[in-house]
């Protein structure tokens, strides 16, 4: 007599909840069938009693153990907020604070005060238009105190003023002027701040803004890579290395900031014929955008967008300003591996090299933009990674600064025994037109412009005098901006 | 949900911890086969397109994981044993094979150390 | 076959001892009464002791008259000798109770000036030189114990004033170049330990975990933050009790966070009294708290409440607490009714002492 007992599962011997109803299955499936396997059999059974009595407990399709006072104590769990959401919120830029008073006196920043020299030490608000554009080219970071005041302002100073007057002086050369700044200085004495005003000045004259906010992006292997594949005749001997998304990111960033003035721009030059774009009526509008909403086409967008924006041709092209923050991190070996597992250097990569080319130009080159403009380029202070190659060249550039001839003998020079970084080794062969713009603490006036600022917005309870101000200064490291504002807005009893 | 080298991984996940749940890649290994491809650290599964998830279980074929590695070192270890070496009685006998002391701290060796090792 | 082992000769190879016959003293002196033996004159004599040589006993040993052992026949002292000398020369003899100074000795023994020590020597010839009461003085430094006060003929130093002619300060004090500071006008934040708020410096130690005071300032700094940030609260919510009006209070978010604290901050508390009621039973006893334990309740209800919440950042959830407190809603405010309640329900418990107040443990 064969088994009644699955011998595989041995389901039958299952302790069920209900003894008498698996009793009642167990009758009903025993009379009919000597089978081999129980298993579908019972299934069919239960499937047939659970139509039966609809109020009955569902049986669990594994078997499970039946104590019930063993049973793992299930923990709600509750829901992650969405994907993205968490990063949307730590990067949210607030300008506004509705609590804080209203400054009365407070002028507007434009193009006819900008390089008004009574203006220094003075808060200057920034209005509707130019504050879209700024956020859209994400001039604005989440470290600096926007969201404390009513309304964005901020202070002129003398560093502003002389960047006002250079721009002002590009505008009127009727050559190709190019001002190429690199801006140092300690941690929180107001770097991005300046490439902000910067980028705020190129705005009110109707410049086109290239802005990258935070070049660690491009070494810290968190964007797509891909090798660039070179004709033969132009074989470099490195390897170089694009990154889409980030050129993607570069030219959503300029195709927002600068929108209105990119649509009236034409071609000037034939583009690569894989572009679909219509030849004659498009106009770089549409170059930008189709890079910015694909990027597989953000590269050979790019490359034909400079390419309109350096050569000059029939139609005339705008003065631009790139703007490049936290600088320090293109000067070393990236976190990059090519495919042979060797350490990419940030030089390789397309973007960085391009861009670093524009600012350390080596002389006798042909002028980089079409109709000149401005390069800003600054280190970082917080995060600054430890290059000492590229502090060789900082170093070198204010020998230079000091008007101390390279041959002379305190010229810095790497330590003879050192393995300095050959890729930042040969920029210091550009050095020459690189201006550097050292910045330092405020001057008595400009604290005193911005920490007055401070009270009348009602966050710094506290009269200003002389005293207090010196007790400031002294406080922040000697007017450093950014220990300023932090004392601003200390609560004290 | 995307398929590589057999296994269904949610498009949600990062790219390099994919990798590591085969048996036979840890982090050196997956960090070189990331390189070979050009993927970023930060990727997920869900952004690799055709020819990349193609080219990544191709070269996955190629290498020797999962089922195939434990039959290599098992096949390894029962050679070891078949010639009578020292090795392979050491790992016979739940012991230590590289000569470590066995006084004390030989706990793994106690749990891996096996002729039939899987 | 002739036995292996000479029995004859083993016995001659063993070290057979015949125990001492004398008695060894130590087991006559372990007797405890004294015995016979001890009257008689003991043999001290130990067991190591050469038996040959007998000790010479000094009582029985003979001893010729003349004899004279090495030490016996000395010279008298030199004072006796003097003595004896001065008498059968007629002349005066020395005081031989004093005993005599070794430099008069020397004097009349041309011999042992010569042997004297190079000391004495020197005191001698010191002796020689006419001013021989006082020392040379060669020594930079003095020894003595006592200043000579009258030794400084140059009279005594009068320190009057100290200022130097010419800068005249009217403004400072006696010997002062500046005035001294009016202690009264400084903040009482000058002190350092005190820099901080009251509430404010509660608030931050209570936030503080693993000892990280610098990173519970900054949390702290970034909640005063944020509730400027945050809208004024709603005028309908009269449970914040504060002499600001209420549009104001982002603008001083010392004030706010101290009026949301102190609002919310329970009267008593109920202390569980056992070994009263009996049982087992533990009998609440409402006890009143001090303005700092009401505020702690406070900051750890709030702080409980934060933890509810299911913002990432610390600051984002207490301070969101803080907010809602202020406008009424939040689990402090049930949990302090809620206590205050039961605090009511049991004042029965209280026991006023019989002078009136309340009994110990229980001071207002």
């Amino acid at each position: 007599m064969s088994l009644s007992i699955c011998a595989d599962c041995l389901s039958r011997l299952r302790i069920s909840h209900n003894p008498r109803s698996s009793l009642a299955i167990a009758a009903v499936s025993l009379t009919p069938v000597s089978s081999f396997h129980s298993a579908s059999v019972m299934a069919k059974n239960n499937s047939l009693v659970k139509s039966k009595k609809g109020n009955r407990a569902p049986e669990s399709k594994y078997r499970s153990s039946q104590s019930a006072k063993m049973k793992k104590k299930t923990r709600d769990r509750p829901k992650p907020p969405p994907i993205g959401e968490r990063r949307a919120q730590r990067h949210r830029i607030v300008l506004s604070n509705t609590n804080a008073l209203e400054v009365p006196s407070l002028e507007n920043w434009s193009k006819e005060n900008m390089t008004a020299e009574e203006n220094t030490g003075r808060m200057l608000g920034l209005d509707g238009a130019l504050l879209d554009k700024l956020r859209d080219c994400k001039a604005f970071k989440t470290t600096q105190n926007w969201s404390l005041f009513r309304r964005p302002a901020t202070l002129i100073r003398s560093e502003t003023i002389q960047l006002g007057q250079e721009i002002e002086q590009v505008n009127h050369s009727q050559g190709k002027k190019t001002v190429r700044h690199l801006v140092t200085g300690d941690k929180a004495s107001g770097k991005s701040i300046l490439g902000l005003q910067g980028m705020t000045m190129a705005f009110m004259n109707d410049w086109l803004v290239f802005n990258i906010p935070e070049a660690q992006e491009f070494v810290n292997n968190t964007s797509s890579y891909a090798p660039l594949k070179q004709k033969d005749d132009q074989a470099q001997s490195e390897q170089l290395y694009i990154q889409p998304h980030l050129t993607q990111a570069l030219l959503t960033r300029a195709l927002h900031a600068n929108e209105s003035l990119l649509k009236t721009l034409k071609f000037n030059h034939e583009f690569p014929k894989h572009l679909p774009l219509k030849q004659g009526t498009a106009t770089l509008k549409d170059l930008v955008q189709l890079g910015a909403s694909d990027h597989t086409f953000a590269w050979p967008a790019w490359q034909a967008l400079w390419r309109e924006l350096s050569e000059p041709g029939a139609n005339s092209r705008p003065r631009v300003l790139i703007a490049v923050d936290s600088v320090d991190h293109w000067m070393g070996p990236s976190k990059y591996r090519s495919a042979d597992f060797k350490i990419i250097h940030a030089h390789q990569f397309t973007l960085v090299r391009q861009f670093l080319g524009l600012l350390f130009a080596k002389a006798g080159s042909s002028p980089p933009l079409a109709n000149g403009g401005m390069l800003l380029y600054s280190t970082t202070g917080s995060n600054t990674p430890a290059f000492p190659s590229f502090g060789l060249l900082l170093n070198q550039m204010r020998a230079r600064a000091q008007g101390l001839d390279p041959s002379a003998p305190g010229f810095p020079l790497p330590a003879p025994f050192s393995k300095p970084d050959t890729h930042v080794l040969e920029l210091m062969s550009g050095l020459g037109d690189v201006n550097l713009v050292e910045l330092k603490g405020l001057s008595v006036e400009e604290s005193k412009g911005y920490m007055e600022y401070f009270v009348r917005s009602g966050l710094l309870q506290r009269p200003l005098t002389e005293i207090s101000l010196a007790e400031f200064r002294a406080l922040a490291g000697g007017g450093v901006v950014g220990e300023l504002a932090k004392l601003g807005r200390r609560v004290t009893v | 949900m995307v398929f590589i080298l057999g296994v269904n991984f949610p498009e949600h996940r990062f790219i390099w911890r994919s990798l590591e749940t085969f048996f036979g890649i840890g982090p050196s290994t997956r960090q070189r086969i990331m390189a070979r491809f050009h993927l970023h650290n930060t990727m997920k599964v869900g952004d690799l397109n055709q020819t990349q998830i193609l080219d990544l279980t191709a070269h996955l074929d190629s290498m020797k994981l999962e089922n195939h590695l434990r039959r290599q070192i098992q096949q390894d270890i029962q050679r070891l044993r078949d010639t009578g070496t020292y090795r392979g009685r050491r790992h016979a006998m739940n012991l230590p094979v590289r000569g470590q002391n066995t006084r004390s701290q030989i706990k793994n060796a106690r749990k891996l150390n096996r002729a039939e090792r899987f | 076959m002739p036995p292996r082992i000479s029995l004859f000769t083993t016995a001659r190879s063993l070290a057979f001892r015949p125990s001492p016959t004398v008695v060894p003293q130590k087991r006559i002196a372990a007797v405890p009464t004294p015995s016979p033996y001890l009257l008689l004159p003991v043999q001290n004599r130990s067991a190591s002791d050469d038996a040959s040589k007998k000790p010479a006993a000094a009582a029985t040993t003979p001893v010729h008259p003349d004899f004279k052992g090495p030490n016996m026949d000395q010279l008298p002292h030199v004072s006796e000798e003097q003595a004896a000398l001065d008498k059968s020369m007629g002349g005066t003899p020395p005081d031989i109770e004093q005993g005599t100074p070794v430099q008069e000795i020397l004097q009349r023994d041309k011999d042992a000036q010569e042997k004297a020590p190079e000391v004495l020597k020197q005191s001698i010839n010191a002796g020689k030189s006419p001013a021989n009461s006082t020392p040379s003085g060669s020594r930079s430094f003095s020894t003595a114990t006592r200043r000579n006060a009258e030794g400084g003929s140059a009279g005594l130093v009068q320190f009057e004033d100290t200022r130097a002619v010419g800068l005249e300060y009217p403004d400072a004090g006696f010997g002062h170049k500046f005035p001294l500071p009016d202690i009264a006008k400084f903040p009482k934040t000058n002190n350092f330990r005190k820099r901080y708020d009251e509430v404010v410096d509660q608030v931050t130690r209570s936030l503080m975990r693993h000892g990280k005071l610098s990173q519970a300032q900054k949390n702290m700094d970034e909640i005063l933050d944020n509730l400027r940030k945050a809208p004024a609260p709603s005028s309908g919510a009269d449970t914040l009790k504060t002499n600001l009006p209420r549009d104001q209070l982002p603008l001083s978010p010392v004030q706010y966070l101290t009026a949301i604290i102190d609002s919310v901050a329970p009267l008593v508390k109920i202390r569980q009294q056992k070994g009263i009621l009996g049982g087992g039973a533990a009998m609440p006893v409402p006890v009143p708290l001090q303005r700092r334990q009401r505020r702690r309740a406070a900051i750890q209800w709030i702080l409980a409440g934060a933890e509810n919440r299911r913002d990432t950042k610390l600051a984002e959830r207490v301070s969101k607490e803080l907010l809602a407190v202020a406008e009424g809603r939040g689990t402090a405010w049930e949990r302090r009714s809620r206590l205050h309640k039961m605090a009511t329900s049991a004042r029965a418990n209280v026991r006023i002492g019989l002078s009136g107040r309340p009994g110990r443990g229980r001071l207002n």
